[in-house]
């Protein structure tokens, strides 16, 4: 599994301890996450905010947003 | 009751025999508890584990958490058999009853356990013991400052009128109850009628001005609007008495007067959110039944945002309305002669415990982590007091008895409404994920009204469907139709095509049609209502 997508996940089960039974692919969107809401938005943003150093912006994190477009932005040179 | 109780104990009887079989029963003689506590307490006693020692700390906290999670699974399942009837099913106590079960539930989870989160047990390993040290800081830092609940975000990372709630305006009218802000003009001209944002005062009024991006206010300032907007007072004992009739006559009739007089006009746009979109309806009805028609009214036309007019499905807040809750708040707010801020605040976050509470409870606690700097959670801290009167009149004739929904049964400033009586051209936004206002209950604007209503239906919930800037990036969508039918709402849904974007986009171009054409900006205050203290004023910085 890319790097990036397993700092993903590693966020993801920090909000979601009990998330583990979940595969995360590049096609797995964020609605996909039981429980998902905006204030796991906000608590996603924070984590890879300290994960990649990177600004990221609180609109990346809807429920339509695929782990394959965060991986793509965090990517991207800043 | 006998039987009641013959049954209780029946199925308490059978939940132990499924605990009793299981194989990974905590009644085993060596439960992985007591291994992974050795292990936690010999890294606490500052005694480097072995790498071999911290996988089988890890391996055990996954082993408990699973076992954990069978048994919650069980008892929950125990409760909810047990408090749910054929005979209770769609009843108001049932869902009461599901309500507090849900609480039980989310408070009991494996993962609010040290023992029992793996993730906890691997920050703790990684941190070795320092997150568990910071969460105890953290714990005793908010029990220190009297919060009743752990802080949902960092309040030092924000200051009202410094980073947010910074758009340049000045205070042009302040009365005991309100300060009315108007803001500078970003643009050479600007259209002739204003728009005055009727604000919620169970929050304060900058959740449409959190920072330059985030910025309804503006967004519509730099689109070429003048804008007004209320900032209530934070209510105290000696405001007991202050009626929603106070709200509506010295709060929105108010600010629509200051502002046409300041703009020199007949009429203006006025717009509401949550409950300043219902004070709101209830002006417009107000002001046309006097024998008044839509035509001669001072608000032209309005936008109701998330605004509930009817109350016959007020979705899960229902759960609190019913007269022995009533009592309880009522008795309450007389010895205050307010209903405070913390309840409220606790209310709504227990509509959604897992997400506002306990999630932040691992984080903050057990994990250790900051709480996130978010201006949203900031605002929606930064919560208010209800004066006496004003609510118990809000929850019992509209939560309790729907009256603004029936004709003439509800009686504001002396005057019985109907909200048939509006005629105006409304603008009305719900959001398909809002809780507190459920879109369907948002839609009942259309029935009660009879003027056009352009209805909007946007993604997301109560706040961020709402604070919803048009950017590049967003995935926002939403469904729009202005059309009268009777349909449903989900029958009405199920015939709109999704748009992308943000709905504020749709409603400038809604509002530029109707706000007449561009001229030179109005002066900042009048000589009646003269420019006072910069924005963000007075009264939103009052505790």
């Amino acid at each position: 599994m890319n790097g990036a997508v397993m700092t993903i996940k590693e966020g993801l089960q920090e909000i979601f301890p009990d998330l583990e039974d979940l595969e995360i692919t590049f096609d797995t969107t964020l609605a996909d996450v039981p429980d998902w809401d905006s204030m796991a938005a906000v608590n996603l943003q924070m984590y890879l905010q300290d994960a990649f150093q990177k600004e990221i912006p609180e609109e990346l994190l809807v429920g339509e947003t695929t782990i394959n477009e965060i991986v793509t932005f965090v990517g991207r040179p800043n | 009751m006998a039987a009641y109780f013959a049954r209780l104990s029946e199925s308490w009887g059978h939940f132990w025999q499924q605990v009793a079989v299981s194989p990974s029963s905590p009644l085993a003689p060596e439960p992985d508890l007591i291994k992974s506590q050795q292990l936690v307490i010999k890294q606490l006693a500052d005694e480097q584990l072995t790498d071999e020692e911290k996988k089988r700390l890890v391996d055990l906290t996954n082993q408990n958490a699973k076992t954990a999670r069978n048994y919650h699974k069980l008892f929950i399942a125990w409760l909810h058999k047990t408090l749910v009837t054929d005979a209770s099913k769609n009843s108001a106590v049932h869902q009461q009853h599901l309500f507090w079960l849900a609480q039980i539930a989310n408070a009991l989870a494996p993962e609010n356990f040290f023992w029992t989160n793996p993730m906890v047990m691997r920050r703790f390993i990684q941190s070795k013991g320092a997150s568990l040290l910071n969460g105890y800081t953290q714990w005793f830092e908010d029990y220190r400052t009297g919060a009743d609940t752990v802080r949902m975000t960092d309040q030092e990372a924000f200051k009202v009128g410094h980073n947010i709630a910074t758009t340049p305006g000045r205070v042009v009218y302040r009365n005991a109850l309100m300060e009315l802000i108007q803001y500078e003009p970003s643009t050479a001209v600007t259209h002739r009628l204003p728009v005055v944002l009727i604000q919620p005062w169970i929050n304060k009024y900058y959740i449409f001005d959190l920072n330059e991006t985030k910025s309804l206010v503006r967004f519509l300032r730099d689109s070429g609007f003048t804008v007004f907007i209320t900032s209530w007072k934070n209510p105290d004992s000696g405001m007991h008495h202050i009626g929603f009739d106070d709200y509506l006559k010295m709060g929105a009739l108010q600010a629509v007067k200051v502002a046409q007089t300041i703009c020199n006009v007949a009429r203006v746009h006025a717009a509401g959110y949550c409950i300043g979109g219902t004070l709101l309806a209830g002006l417009l009805a107000w002001l046309n039944g006097n024998g008044g028609s839509g035509n001669t009214s001072p608000v032209a036309h309005a936008s109701l945002f998330s605004t509930m007019v009817d109350y016959s499905e007020p979705g899960e807040l229902g759960v609190y309305i019913n007269e022995a809750t009533l009592r309880y708040v009522e008795e309450m707010m007389h010895i205050d002669g307010y209903l405070d801020g913390r309840y409220i605040a606790l209310a709504f976050r227990l509509l959604r415990s897992n997400s506002l509470i306990w999630r932040n409870y691992v984080h903050a606690y057990l994990m250790g982590n900051k709480a996130p700097r978010s201006e949203v959670l900031y605002w929606n801290s930064d919560s208010t007091r209800l004066p006496e009167k004003m609510c118990r009149f809000y929850l019992r004739e509209f939560y309790f008895n729907n009256k603004l929904a029936q004709t003439d049964a509800l009686t504001l400033a002396g005057r019985p409404i109907a909200l048939n009586r509006i005629k105006q051209p409304l603008y009305a936004v719900g959001a398909l994920q809002d809780h507190i206002c459920p879109w369907p209950a948002t839609f009942k604007i259309r029935r009660h009204a009879k003027g056009p209503v352009r209805y909007v239906l946007t993604t997301e919930g109560h706040i961020t469907g709402f604070v919803n800037p048009p950017s590049e990036r967003s995935k926002m969508k939403y469904w729009v139709n202005g059309r009268r039918s009777k349909a449903t709402p989900q029958n009405w849904l199920t015939q709109q095509t999704a748009r992308k974007g943000s709905w504020w986009q749709d409603w400038r171009e809604w509002l530029s049609k109707k706000c007449g054409p561009k001229i030179a900006p109005p002066p900042m205050g009048h000589q009646r209502y003269p420019a006072q203290e910069p924005a963000p004023g007075v009264y939103v910085l009052e505790p």
